[in-house]
Formats: structure tokens, C-alpha cells, sequence
């Protein structure tokens, strides 16, 4: 008897196992975390009799490793703009072809997302999918914190006089660029001495207790929403995506962003890698988030502005985001891009996050 | 019925040993990188304040929470041991129940409790010791104090209680029993609860990261950073120092407990 | 007698520190589970929806199945090889079996994190797939010394004849083990099944370096999920139901097994 429930056990488990794999067409897709409607993907795969495997990363350099570590041959990634420069300086981009992406001719992109990319080498290489900018996020409870963010700017962040307590982004590119921006100079500095500086900034930020400054990911605009820390280094949709959360569960909102007057702007595309086996398919996936009805939904789930206008503009009138700092690029702002610069360069910033937080 | 499991060894533990000891002094890298260029680059790396301090910060916590551990987990072992209960067992299996639970989520559980605004507000409590060594060493105290006290429990339950009977015969007091009887017959298990707390305590790097507010870097953050996000020679070669730690508290086990009893 | 009460007080005292600092997270886990809110603990309002969202993250879902596959196989594998080759060590003489054990404890110490990356690189190289396969594999191999360590102590409690007179009465070798050896050694093999379960349901560090794209044990699902966004309660939830279903296993089996009368009894039958 015993035996027989053992066999029927050891029977379940592997046809459960056997299920879980079929032989539809697979297309992998690389992606940042809570980016992308999965509801949306299902429906993909359901019109297109496809498997699609989705696979989640943190950061832009995670992405460059699993491309490069060659365990997944992906046929979708969503990298950030210096990424793509760098990916397709090294060849492992393939063009995209345009002719077949129909919905292309419905849509029309914001100019200021494509001033990013269009006259640059690597503009036939994405179809752009949200922009957006880093700011400061910061908790409202306290009157204070409102006023150094507001007068401050991003120096607000690297105050070693500061008693706020403080998240760090926990990107070499990101932090590192904020303390340039706070310095004056520009993001993509490769002067030694302003990278000093900005290394300096943030040594002295860190030398505060050990409780004021911390390091982070996605995790930082949570923290603030609750009041565990004062303000934080946060990307734009991140904040808009606290917003909407706390909408969604009838909290009292507490916490509010600040995008400097110099600040950087980035741009996340769908890329094809040249590794992918599946091209085609490839460029269906793309399409199928160009079209409007979908891009509206999926980006009412994300939280991030749309490059297109029409869904830009769907998502203003029809599902109420007259935000203020939705549209990433007021008039009269300074907004930079981020660039891919060396290798030497992504070293030095990566080198400068480790010796500041191993002192 | 042996050579199965001799050559499965080989594969799963010798084979990428030598990988590791490649990537380390050679360019080999196992991604693309079939070359075998020697470098000394790992000489410089282990001097590099990076890594220094990877491993001072290892030493530290693992260090303090094994002797915490052990102090606490003495005790509670020779405790358990010397109980007469009829469920003496369920009293063991509780101290597992934790371990069912996911270690990741007791870190966050950790970490909830560290941060100020906390569910424990509602008990009108609050701490704010997050990047705090103390939060550190709580927590992983936390997760290894068991694996400290079975193995310790393991050999204080089989000892024969008679040695005990016949020291308090020939006159000795209960400490001197336990200081030149007891404790020297449990110091196999001791050794194995070191071990089991420290290796694991050394090499952790969910938990310094999340409670240590990603400031705190130990010599797992630093494998597991640069395997996944950087370079993997310099992974190799901290993969290697952590064996040579292990290799050699290794030898200690065997020096003690030849047939690894304790390890249980 | 006074000194004894001291020292019997002092262990007391320990051991009721060690069960709040080993439950501590356990309960925290719990309350957030049936807390309301996640951003507001001002005030306690209960709440079971988190115990119905397990069932709409599909995610957390697909992780659950993956994490219990995963035990089930990994334990029956390697508690049946982990016993075949205990047997094996038992058979050999002092010096070799003594060898043996030294190779068999060596993944036993070895931190998972080396272990992991270690794997990871064998099954790199012979350019295997990281999925299902290869993170059963890694189970089985770090469950395999554990289910060894826990079966040679019964052996040796064996009588060394008792084989040989199998074979006498015109067993086979296999009928031999089967019908003489196992059910002698039968707690050995079950503690070494129990390890194997919770070591492979507990395991984060290997499977870590086993999985890849979107497959993912509830470890490694949470881990990913930490950093890129909020951990919905539902994990805690998840968790709470474990370990509520654990307490209740081994209340259940200490009721069973309290009367050794009983067990006699049994095993009788």
C-alpha cells in the first residue's frame, strides 16, 4: 500500500515536471523588474501560439553579463540608452528592421525621446519603450527635508551636515552621477579630478552614522513612502509607482519627488540581440507593444511615461495622470543623457562605489 | 557501490576546483574565455583594500556570531541533553521549525524589525540599527544558532552517563566533572558547531546586504558581485581563499571526529 | 544542590533566549501576514487577503511547485543512492571507509556558496542548461553526505552476520538489503530523508546558481524580487502556512511516537 503511494507521488511529480516543458516556439525576454504588463505577455503568447520566457534583472550591467555570459540566447532585452551604445559598438546588436513593424506607422514619438538617440550610431538598433529622469524622492512629514530638497538639489543627497536620513542608489552610474550633477559638472565627466570630487562627496555623506546612509535598488522608494528614510536617490517611475500603489490601497500619501533643473534623462528600448534565433518573433513582440491600446494598458501598469504621444496622451485624459513631472522634460530644463564613454570609464565609477563603501 | 559516488565527486567537486585555482592565476574564464594567460593579478587583488576589507568584515562577524553561538549554544545543548521529558524530541524538532521557514523571508523579517517604521510599531517599538553591527550580528546569530547546538546536542546525548556517575564517585565536584569529563568528550561537537556557524556565517551575502544596508561587505558579497556583475577571475579568486579557510578548518574536523559524526 | 539550581536556572534562561531569538522572525513573519497594511502600522486591522493572493501570483505559484518538486525528487533520490552507498562505505575496511568519510564530509563544510559556484561552473563547461535538471541535481548532490551520515551510525549498530546469513539462507545480494538490511536501519534512513527535505526546501545560496531566466524555487523568486520591488505579503503569508504545517507534522508525530509501547506495537505489525 505504502509503496503504491510512494510510485503514484514519484508518478505526479514528473508528469507535473514534464507538463511545465513544451516545444511552442520560446521567446526570451530580458527585463527589468515590475516593467512590463506579464497579462499582456500572456495575451501575446496566446495570439501568437508562443512561449514567452521572461526573465527579470536590476541593472543595466546585469543585463550586459547575462548577454554576454551566452547561457540564454535572449531575443528581447530593454537596456538603457548608454547600454545599447555600448552593446552595438560591440556587434552584438542586430538592426531593426522597420518594415516589420506595422504599428509603426500609427505612432508618433515625443521629439525629446528621440533627440536622445536618432542622429546617434546606435539609433537603427531600438524602438524606444519609456524615458523618464532621476530626481529626488523625499518624505513630507517633515517640513525640512522639503526645503534642503528644494534648495539643494541633488546635493541634498551628499550634505556630510545632513541629519536626514538618506538612500543611495546602489548603481555606479546613477550615484556617481548624481554627485556630479550636485557638483555642476556633467554626468558623463571623465576628468579625473571632478570624478575625485564626486568620490569625495560621497565618502563624506558615508562618514555620517551608520543608520543616516544606505544603500539600495527598487527598494528605496518604499522606504521613503513609509518614512524609513527622508529622501532617496529614485528614478521617476519608481516615485510614480508608489503613487499609484498607494492610490490602489487607500493610504495617505506622504511623499512627494523632486526632479533638480540639471538632471539626467535616460531612455529604456527594445533591443534584438544578435544572438537571438527567433528574429521575427522578435520583431512581432516589438510590435505588439507599439500598438496604442496595449501600450496604454501596459503603461498604466508600469507607472513610467510613454515615448508615444497618442498613449501619452491617452493616459492623461482617459486614466486621470495629470502628474505633475510626468512628462520628463518641462521647458527650460536641463536634461542629460547618459553615454557610453570607455570601458576605462565604467571601471573608474564602478571602482569609486566599492572604495567608498568598503571604508 | 562506491565508485559511483567516488567519481561523482570527482565531477561535481574536483574538476571545477581546478577551474577555480585556473581562473586565478590564469585568464581562464568559463563563460567565452578558453585562454590560459598567466597573470599575477590576484596578488594585487589580495591586497587591494577591497578585498582586505572583505575579509576583516568576515572574520569579524562570523567571528563574534560563532562565539556567541557557542556561548548560548552550550549551555541550551547541555540542556536539551540532560532533560527527561517524554517529548524531548518535539522540544529538538522545534528548534528546526525555524529552518522550514525561508531563510530569505526571515531576513527580511530581520530587517522589517531593524528599520523604524516596522510592524513592530504597533507594539509601540521601534529600532533604527540598520548598516548597525549589532543588527548584523542579531540576525545572524538568528540563523546559525541552531546548527550550533545539534551538533554539540549529538554528542552530549550519546555520552555515557556512568563517566559522570563514576567522576561524582571518585569525589569530583560538578564543575570539575564537567570541566575534565564532560566537556572534553563534547569538544568533537564543538568544533563541528564552529565550524557549521562559521563557514556559512563568513561566506552569507543576502543577509550583510540587507541588514547591513548595503554597505557591509563580506567575502560572499564580493564572490557573489563579481560572478554575476563583474569579473569572474576575481570571483575565482575569493572562491579559493574561502576554500582554503575551509580546507583547513577541515582538517581540524577530521583531527577530532575522523568519521564526521558530528556534522549531523 | 544550590549551585546545581543556579546552572539549571542559567540553561533555562539560555534556552528560552535562543527560542525568541530563533522565533522572533517567525512571529514578525506571521503579523505581517495578517496585517492589513503594508505601508501603515499604526494601528493592527486583520486581514486574510494575503492568504488569498499565494493563489494569484502566478509566479509565487510556479515557485511553490518548483521548490516541492525539487524536495520530493532530490529526497528520494538521494536518500535511496545516499543509503546504497552508505552501505558501500560500511562494507569497506577501517582505513578505506575512514577516507571515504573525509571525501563524503568534505561538500558537508564546504560553504554553499563554493559549492554553488563550483557546480555552476562544472555544468558551465559541459554546456548543460540551467533549469529544472541541473538545480535537482545540485539538491541531490548536497543532500547525498547528509543522508550517508545519518545511515552509517544504525549500520554499525547492525550485526555485521546478519548479511551473510541472508546470503546463507539463498538470498540474493539485493533481497539481502532489501528485506534484511533496510528495515534495520529504517530511522537512519528516514532522518536522512527529513535532512534532505529541509535542506532542500531551505537552500537558497546553491539553487541560486542553478536557475536560470524565469525559473525559480520560492528562495531565489523572493531574492530577485527584493531589490526590483516591493515584497508583496504574500510571501509572509505563504510562509506563515509552512511553518504552521511543519509544527503540526511534528506535534503529530511526537503524539504518534510518545508511547514506546506503541511503537513496539507497530512495528510488530
Amino acid at each position: 500500500m505504502r509503496k503504491k503511494i510512494l510510485m503514484t507521488l514519484v508518478l505526479l511529480v514528473l508528469s507535473l515536471a514534464i507538463v511545465s516543458c513544451s516545444n511552442k516556439p520560446k521567446l526570451y525576454v530580458l527585463n527589468w523588474g515590475q516593467y512590463m504588463d506579464l497579462d499582456l505577455v500572456d495575451d501575446f503568447e496566446r495570439e501568437f501560439g508562443v512561449k514567452v520566457v521572461y526573465e527579470e534583472v536590476g541593472s543595466n550591467e546585469e543585463m550586459e553579463i547575462k548577454l554576454k555570459q551566452g547561457i540564454t540566447k535572449y531575443d528581447i532585452m530593454i537596456p538603457s540608452e548608454y547600454m545599447i551604445d555600448k552593446l552595438s559598438s560591440e556587434n552584438l546588436l542586430s538592426p531593426i528592421d522597420y518594415s516589420l513593424l506595422t504599428n509603426l506607422n500609427e505612432v508618433e514619438f515625443f521629439s525629446d525621446a528621440t533627440v536622445l538617440y536618432e542622429d546617434e550610431d546606435f539609433g537603427d538598433y531600438l524602438i524606444p519603450y519609456f524615458f523618464g529622469t532621476v530626481g529626488v524622492m523625499y518624505n513630507t512629514t517633515n517640513e525640512a527635508v522639503k526645503t534642503a530638497v528644494e534648495e539643494q538639489g541633488f546635493c541634498a543627497l551628499f550634505d556630510e551636515d545632513s541629519p536626514f536620513k538618506i538612500g543611495l542608489y546602489d548603481s555606479p552610474r546613477d550615484t556617481v552621477g548624481a554627485a556630479l550633477m550636485c557638483l555642476g559638472y556633467s554626468v558623463n565627466s571623465n576628468v579625473e579630478s571632478e570624478l575625485l570630487e564626486a568620490q569625495e562627496l560621497l565618502e563624506a555623506v558615508l562618514g555620517r552614522s551608520s543608520e543616516l546612509t544606505r544603500f539600495g535598488q527598487d527598494d528605496l522608494k518604499g522606504d521613503v513612502a513609509r518614512g524609513n528614510l527622508d529622501l532617496a536617490l529614485v528614478y521617476s517611475g519608481d516615485y510614480f509607482e508608489m503613487v499609484f500603489e498607494y492610490e490602489a490601497e487607500e493610504e495617505e500619501i506622504n511623499f512627494d519627488y523632486f526632479a533638480p533643473n540639471h538632471t539626467n534623462i535616460w531612455i529604456d528600448a527594445f533591443v534584438i540581440p544578435m544572438v537571438s534565433e527567433n528574429k521575427e518573433l522578435a520583431h512581432s513582440f516589438i510590435n505588439y507593444f507599439l500598438g496604442v491600446e496595449v501600450a496604454a494598458a501596459n503603461a498604466d501598469w508600469v507607472g513610467y511615461t510613454p515615448v508615444i504621444r497618442e498613449v501619452y496622451d491617452i493616459m492623461v485624459n482617459d486614466y486621470g495622470y495629470d502628474y505633475e513631472n510626468y512628462y520628463p522634460v518641462p521647458t527650460g530644463s536641463t536634461r542629460e543623457v547618459f553615454m557610453y564613454i570607455s570601458e576605462a570609464h565604467a571601471q573608474e565609477l564602478n571602482m569609486i562605489l566599492s572604495t567608498v563603501r568598503s571604508n | 557501490m562506491i565508485w559511483p559516488y567516488v567519481i561523482w565527486l570527482t565531477i561535481i567537486i574536483l574538476i571545477p576546483s581546478l577551474f577555480i585555482i585556473l581562473a586565478t592565476v590564469s585568464s581562464f574564464h568559463i563563460f567565452n574565455d578558453y585562454t590560459f594567460r598567466f597573470t599575477t593579478e590576484f596578488i594585487r587583488f589580495l591586497s587591494d583594500p577591497i578585498f582586505l576589507n572583505a575579509f576583516k568584515n568576515s572574520i569579524k562577524y562570523a567571528g563574534l556570531t560563532t562565539m556567541i553561538c557557542l556561548l548560548i549554544g552550550y549551555p541550551v545543548a547541555y540542556f536539551f541533553a540532560n532533560i527527561k521529558s517524554k517529548n524531548k524530541t518535539l522540544y529538538i524538532a522545534l528548534l528546526i521549525v525555524p529552518i522550514w521557514s525561508n531563510m530569505i523571508v526571515r531576513i527580511i523579517a530581520w530587517e522589517n524589525v531593524f528599520k523604524p517604521v516596522s510592524i513592530i510599531n504597533l507594539f509601540n517599538l521601534s529600532f533604527d540599527l540598520i548598516g548597525y553591527d549589532v543588527a548584523i550580528i542579531i540576525a545572524m546569530v538568528s540563523m546559525y544558532l541552531p546548527f550550533m547546538i545539534f551538533p554539540i546536542y549529538a554528542v552530549l546525548d550519546k555520552m555515557d552517563h556512568k563517566l559522570i556517575e563514576a567522576a561524582h564517585d571518585l569525589g569530583a565536584g560538578d564543575f570539575q566533572t564537567f570541566y575534565k569529563v564532560t566537556f572534553p568528550l563534547s569538544l568533537g561537537g564543538i568544533v563541528s558547531g564552529i565550524i557549521m556557524t562559521l563557514l556559512p556565517a563568513m561566506t552569507a551575502f543576502a543577509l550583510p546586504e540587507r541588514i547591513g544596508g548595503g554597505k557591509v561587505i563580506l567575502l560572499g558579497n564580493l564572490i557573489e558581485k563579481q560572478i554575476f556583475r563583474g569579473s569572474f577571475n576575481i570571483a575565482a579568486t575569493v572562491s579559493l581563499v574561502v576554500m582554503m579557510v575551509m580546507l583547513g578548518l577541515f582538517a581540524l574536523i577530521v583531527h577530532f571526529d575522523k568519521e564526521g559524526e558530528t556534522l549531523l | 544542590m544550590k549551585k546545581n539550581y543556579w546552572s539549571l536556572s542559567f540553561q533555562v534562561t539560555l534556552t528560552v533566549i535562543t527560542f525568541a531569538i530563533i522565533y522572533l522572525p517567525i512571529l514578525v513573519i506571521l503579523l505581517m501576514s495578517i496585517h492589513g497594511s503594508q505601508y501603515n502600522f499604526e494601528k493592527f486591522s486583520f486581514t486574510l487577503r494575503w492568504y488569498q493572493a499565494i493563489f494569484t501570483d502566478r509566479q509565487l505559484v510556479d515557485a511553490i511547485i518548483v521548490t516541492l518538486q525539487i524536495a520530493t525528487l532530490s529526497t528520494l533520490l538521494a536518500t535511496t543512492f545516499g543509503t546504497l552507498f552508505a552501505i558501500g562505505i560500511h562494507s569497506l575496511r577501517k582505513k578505506g571507509r575512514l577516507r571515504m568519510m573525509v571525501l563524503n564530509n568534505m561538500p558537508v563544510v564546504n560553504p554553499d556558496i563554493v559549492t554553488g559556484i563550483l557546480m555552476f561552473m562544472i555544468f558551465r563547461f559541459l554546456r548543460i542548461s540551467f533549469g529544472f535538471p541541473t538545480m535537482l541535481l545540485a539538491h541531490v548532490f548536497f543532500s547525498i553526505p547528509f543522508v550517508i551520515l545519518s545511515v552509517l551510525p544504525k549500520l554499525k549498530q547492525l550485526d555485521p552476520n546478519i548479511f551473510d546469513a541472508a546470503l546463507d539462507l539463498g538470498a540474493t545480494k539485493f533481497q539481502a538489503i532489501i528485506k534484511v538490511i533496510l528495515p534495520s536501519i529504517k530511522v537512519g534512513v528516514i532522518a536522512g530523508a527529513l535532512i534532505a527535505f529541509t535542506m532542500s526546501i531551505d537552500d537558497f545560496i546553491i539553487s541560486y546558481f542553478m536557475k536560470q531566466g524565469e525559473f525559480h524555487n520560492v528562495s531565489t523568486l523572493i531574492y530577485s524580487r527584493l531589490g526590483k520591488r516591493q515584497i508583496s505579503p504574500n510571501i509572509f503569508a505563504y510562509n506563515s502556512l509552512i511553518v504552521f504545517l511543519t509544527i503540526g507534522i511534528m506535534v503529530t508525530f511526537n503524539r504518534l511516537n510518545r508511547n514506546p509501547k506503541k511503537i513496539m506495537e507497530r512495528e510488530k505489525k
